[in-house]
């Protein structure tokens, strides 16, 4: 029934060999980074947060002490935080 | 029996004859069980101690997480060693953990750091089991029920979602979580015992004279050779990045269109996971090469278009209706792609190509998932649905005009010299 065959081609490394591996592992290494990365500032960014809360009309971003855009940024992409 | 429910089963259920790969869907159904009752089990703990759905989540990270990095490591040993010791260990890692977390639930020292380490746990014994158990699949029933086997093996994952947390939730709801944990103990157990009864067979010994990098990079390299198993695995990934990477589009598109909320999130999510289970029954029966060609390059199409259909939808039960019917398309041109891509791998690689699967699809949709999460701010969740399903239906029309798409779809003349 599944009778697919497939001729193999002579192996050398090259940019679309590269390529390929990249399609493979780069979306791990990406999503890996996001996740850590939002986790190692999750608590920078709640903090602002609740500083925001308490004040109100506190730029966040503006303020000494506040949370850069990129880790507000990077928390918000991430599912689990 | 009656004679046309020995036809269906003879037809839908043609791989389980064979005692082997029966014994092996068994456990594989009871671990999947386990797995999905050990989700909601957890959930519901932690969820009840602490009321933080961002510890549930992390838990269900940890749980995740081995995925993106496991799979490699376990495809070189699947092909280096006997696979079924390998399951057997996985199911009694998660035996074991499981039962440990009901003695320290009971004894009231079960903490939420322990949780998350356990999940973690759980979470390696998964990686390693789902490659090696699509492996072992292939190797343990003839080339002409690989299709049906594997057809099978899905139906079970996805019939699991339902069954694993149908058993458990009442049994947590009920007697506490402890019933639950000693739930997946048992699902688990069985699976241990069913894996144990299937017979061993002698991996190759070629491979362990090189070492496990060489062993590694042989195995992307035997799938970059051939280019109609690097077609077939591409087109999957491309399939998974943008038609199943939709869990973060889903509460934002029933926000938009549907409920006014995310309330029709969980019902979709049902949608899709019913159409699933029965597409991959559906596909296992499926006897000829140019019946799987078409139904695959049907399913391609639907795939996306279910998207598009999904995207125009504005009342619950039609947009649910749209949704089974992707998850249908979804599930059944998976697996078909799983089984043209074990079919050509022969058995001493099987273990990498399987788990080369198992990373990119899982790395592909979580980074899909987080772009598209981010992007339906922007764009709405409505505009992605639409345009990413689209696009996708657009690459399977255009992968019939390459010759190894055609190979793949069975609209190609064989080729005379077959895969060494």
């Amino acid at each position: 029934m599944l009778e697919i065959d497939d001729q193999p081609q002579p192996f050398k490394v090259s940019p679309g060999f590269i390529a390929f591996v990249g399609l493979f592992f780069l979306p791990i290494v990406l999503a890996v980074a996001v996740y850590v990365g939002a986790w190692l500032v999750a608590d920078d960014v709640r903090a602002a947060e609740a500083r925001q809360e308490q004040t109100a009309g506190f730029n966040v971003e503006r303020e000494g002490g506040s949370v850069a855009g990129w880790k507000k940024a990077l928390v918000g992409i991430c599912p689990v935080h | 029996m009656s004679r046309l429910a020995q036809n269906v089963l003879g037809r839908f259920g043609a791989a389980l004859q064979y005692t082997d790969f029966r014994n092996l869907w068994i456990a594989n159904a009871f671990g999947q069980a386990g797995a999905w009752g050990l989700i909601v089990t957890r959930g519901i703990l932690i969820y009840d101690e602490t009321e933080s759905s961002l510890l549930v989540g992390t838990a269900t990270f940890a749980a995740m997480a081995p995925l993106f990095f496991i799979p490699p490591i376990v495809g070189v040993l699947a092909d280096r060693m006997d696979r079924r010791t390998i399951l057997a260990w996985t199911y009694g890692v998660n035996t074991v953990q499981n039962l440990a977390m009901l003695f320290l639930a009971v004894s009231g020292l079960l903490e939420v750091w322990m949780i998350v380490v356990f999940s973690g746990l759980n979470g390696v014994a998964r990686a390693a089991q789902l490659p090696t158990a699509q492996a072992m699949s292939a190797s343990l029933v003839p080339r002409e029920n690989l299709l049906n086997a594997l057809s099978l093996q899905a139906s079970t994952q996805h019939g699991s979602r339902l069954i694993g947390p149908g058993i458990v939730t009442p049994l947590v709801a009920a007697f506490g979580a402890s019933a639950g944990f000693l739930a997946c103990a048992i699902f688990y157990v069985i699976g241990w015992w069913k894996v144990s009864q299937v017979s061993r067979r002698q991996p190759a010994a070629s491979l362990e004279r090189q070492s496990f990098v060489e062993n590694f990079v042989g195995g992307l390299s035997y799938v970059y050779v051939r280019p109609v198993l690097r077609f077939m695995m591409v087109l999957a990934l491309i399939h998974c990045g943008l038609t199943m990477a939709f869990e973060s589009l889903l509460p934002t598109f029933s926000h938009e269109k549907l409920t006014g909320d995310a309330s029709g999130f969980g019902t979709l999510l049902m949608g899709v996971g019913v159409g699933a289970f029965f597409a991959s029954l559906f596909v296992g029966g499926i006897q000829t090469s140019m019946a799987r060609g078409n139904v695959m390059i049907a399913a391609g199409i639907m795939s996306g278009l279910g998207q598009v259909v999904l995207s125009f939808t504005s009342v619950l039960w039609l947009a649910t209706f749209a949704a089974a019917l992707m998850g249908a398309a979804q599930a059944g041109f998976m697996t078909m792609s799983q089984a043209v891509t074990q079919s050509i791998a022969a058995d001493e690689f099987r273990g990498r190509v399987a788990s080369l699967n198992t990373l990119g699809l899982g790395g592909i949709m979580a980074t899909m998932n987080l772009l598209n999460g981010s992007l339906a701010d922007h764009f709405g969740a409505t505009a992605l649905l639409f345009w990413e399903g689209l696009f996708f239906a657009a690459i399977v029309l255009l992968s019939l005009l390459a010759v190894t798409g055609r190979r793949v779809y069975g609209r190609a003349p064989a080729l005379e010299a077959s895969a060494a």
